[in-house]
């Protein structure tokens, strides 16, 4: 759990893509993993990782993300994603 | 009649030149753009040396170049192989090796991808790639998409002199159980197929068709064929929208699609998180699915959801394409009574079915046996090996007739309908019984709450038990309940005992759920488990 006066997007996007290389990629994957790799054209995330890493998210950062917001667009890379966690954990507060 | 797969495409371009033929993302053709640009292949193809019944390996996600190299190689004459996209290097290089290709189209081609090629596909003459390739000296020539296509100029069109029975496609089994066999499929049993879809389903030019299916599963041939012979427009929806439902279920929106042709995977999956109650899917009228059992309960849902959309049950191993196919009205017209079991129908067209014992006897109405098929839409053969190849095929003595042996296991039910009993490879002895995996797993998702199940039979002190897992809804952990259950569905030996929850099944790249690999966790985990213990 993240202390949520301290987070930050850099921060969320930090955790994301370590999650993303250590978890997902067994630390095996492209190591130019950045903030704005694609990640459905590299195949980093299948479908199994989609769930993975909405768990992930979920418990990490504190937030509910809905069916609804599991789309493409939102998890095109890592700071899309780390923009949606913001969205939630504002919504949340 | 009989005429060849591209010449469906030849007649739709005459018909309505500039109606949309296939559109993927934001792009899209025409039927007239479609039919200039696969003849441009063609020619190129010709150009390069390849001749009628020479393979072409096509190793490409869903996408509208992917289907301008499919009809180019038709037109050629050529047979295309689909590889999928995902698979290793050393598979795609096995697949070339093992149908001698000369030419590979191949969506992007890494350095790492090249270098392997070279060296262990020496059958290999030219590559043709998405993407622009950065000039490099070497054996094999590589060429862009575009650049391959312009280069055919204005030159004309050899029409090469090819016939219904030969050879079209063909289509590699994973190999999970020895060598990948590669199932041929002529202009005739896939032009037939697509036919009989085509008039199923009464598809026509309003329709608009979702091809979901990568290419190297057979089920692709359903929007790559059937809508083509109907003029009906096409939407790919490549793998990458898939892994996201709610996106999903939005394309199916959009696009207004009326024909969905997928493996039950993709459907509970739009029903548990495609936010299908945000959706207007008001232009969908029919959805198809086939691949693998549909747990009932799911499709009772998602019937139910969709409730003025007709369901169909399409069952048929890749070999011969469709065999049997049972529909479902919509479920407002008549919500159907419950049932244990979803039929797999009736075979269809000019097919025969029969279910027969182990000596070929054919058995008394309601017992169960092999299912034998005989039909135009049977493939010719497996690659390298004849059309009468024992024990493949098996032929009557009363008429002649070439029957193929599905190897799956099936019983007449009261209505005369087919009903899927198992894999005769999923049939397991456990203590001296029989059991059929695929039976258990039905048991398991008529329990309210499960989606999914998988059942193994794993070695355990000396002797054999079934260990289960499944998915459900919400995540529940209903072991207990569930265990109970099938104590009261099931003889006792067949009661798995072992049972578990899942977030997750290992699933095939065509979407089914790998069963092999499950079971081989499975298998793994009692071992640590049992270390532990020890």
């Amino acid at each position: 759990m993240i202390d949520q006066s301290s987070f930050s997007r850099t921060e969320a996007t930090r955790q994301i893509l370590q999650f993303l290389h250590e978890e997902l990629l067994n630390g095996s994957g492209p190591v130019t993993l950045q903030a704005d790799t694609d990640l459905l054209a590299s195949g980093t995330v299948d479908s199994l990782g989609v769930m993975r890493l909405v768990a992930f998210l979920e418990a990490a950062f504190a937030v509910t993300i809905a069916h609804e917001d599991v789309t493409m667009e939102n998890f095109l890379n890592a700071s899309a994603i780390a923009a949606l966690i913001c969205e939630r954990q504002e919504g949340a507060l | 009649m009989t005429i060849l797969l591209h010449q469906n495409l030849e007649r739709a371009a005459q018909a309505l030149p500039e109606q949309t033929a296939f559109v993927c993302g934001r792009d899209r053709l025409t039927w007239r753009q479609l039919d200039e640009q696969s003849t441009a292949f063609a020619v190129a193809l010709q150009h390069a040396g390849v001749t009628p019944g020479d393979h072409v390996a096509i190793c490409a996600d869903l996408s509208l170049p992917a289907v301008i190299a499919i009809y180019g190689c038709l037109k050629a004459g050529a047979v295309y192989v689909p590889v999928d996209h995902s698979s290793s290097d050393q598979r795609l290089c096995a697949l070339i090796e093992e149908c001698d290709a000369t030419v590979l189209v191949i969506t992007a081609l890494s350095l790492n991808t090249r270098h392997t090629l070279e060296t262990h596909a020496p059958s290999l003459r030219l590559v043709v790639s998405g993407e622009n390739q950065p000039e490099q000296r070497s054996r094999l020539e590589v060429v862009c998409f575009s650049g391959f296509l312009a280069a055919s100029g204005r030159d004309p069109f050899v029409r090469p002199a090819t016939t219904p029975r030969q050879p079209a496609y063909v289509i590699f089994t994973s190999g999970s159980t020895g060598r990948p066999k590669g199932i041929v499929h002529t202009h005739q049993s896939a032009g037939q197929y697509a036919e009989l879809t085509a008039t199923a389903y009464r598809l026509s030019s309003a329709d608009m068709v979702a091809g979901v299916c990568p290419l190297h599963f057979d089920m692709s041939t359903f929007a790559l064929f059937a809508s083509v012979h109907a003029a009906a427009r096409t939407v790919l929806i490549p793998a990458p929208v898939l892994r996201f439902p709610a996106s999903f279920a939005l394309q199916l929106e959009q696009h207004r699609v009326s024909v969905l042709y997928c493996v039950p995977y993709l459907l509970i999956q739009l029903l548990e998180r495609g936010v299908l109650d945000q959706r207007l899917l008001d232009s969908l009228r029919w959805i198809v699915f086939a691949g693998e059992t549909f747990p009932l309960r799911s499709l009772q849902d998602l019937r139910s959801r969709l409730c003025h959309v007709a369901f169909s049950n399409a069952y048929g191993p890749a070999e011969t394409n469709v065999c049997c196919v049972r529909h479902f009205v919509p479920w407002q017209e008549c919500a159907e009574p419950d049932r244990s079991e979803i039929p797999i129908g009736r075979p269809w067209g000019d097919g025969l079915c029969r279910v027969v014992d182990a000596d070929d006897v054919v058995v008394e109405p309601g017992e169960a046996g092999e299912l034998l098929v005989s039909s135009g839409t049977v493939m010719s053969h497996y690659l390298g090996h004849s059309a009468d190849d024992q024990p493949t095929f098996c032929f009557c003595p009363a008429t002649g007739r070439r029957f193929y042996r599905t190897g799956d296991v099936v019983r007449q039910n009261a209505d005369g309908e087919l009903v899927f009993v198992g894999r005769q490879d999923r049939q397991v002895k456990v203590r001296g019984h029989r059991v059929e995996l695929d039976a258990v797993e039905n048991a398991m998702t008529r329990f309210p709450g499960v989606l999914e199940a998988s059942v193994s039979c794993v070695p355990a002190d000396g002797s054999q038990q079934l260990h289960a897992v499944y998915t459900s809804v919400d995540r529940q952990a209903l072991d207990a309940p569930l265990q109970r259950w099938l104590q009261s569905e099931l003889p006792r030996w067949a009661v798995p005992s072992v049972i578990q929850r899942v977030p997750t099944f290992a699933r095939t790249t065509s979407g089914k759920i790998d069963h092999r690999r499950q079971g081989q966790q499975m298998a793994a985990e009692l071992t640590t488990h049992n270390k532990k213990e020890s």
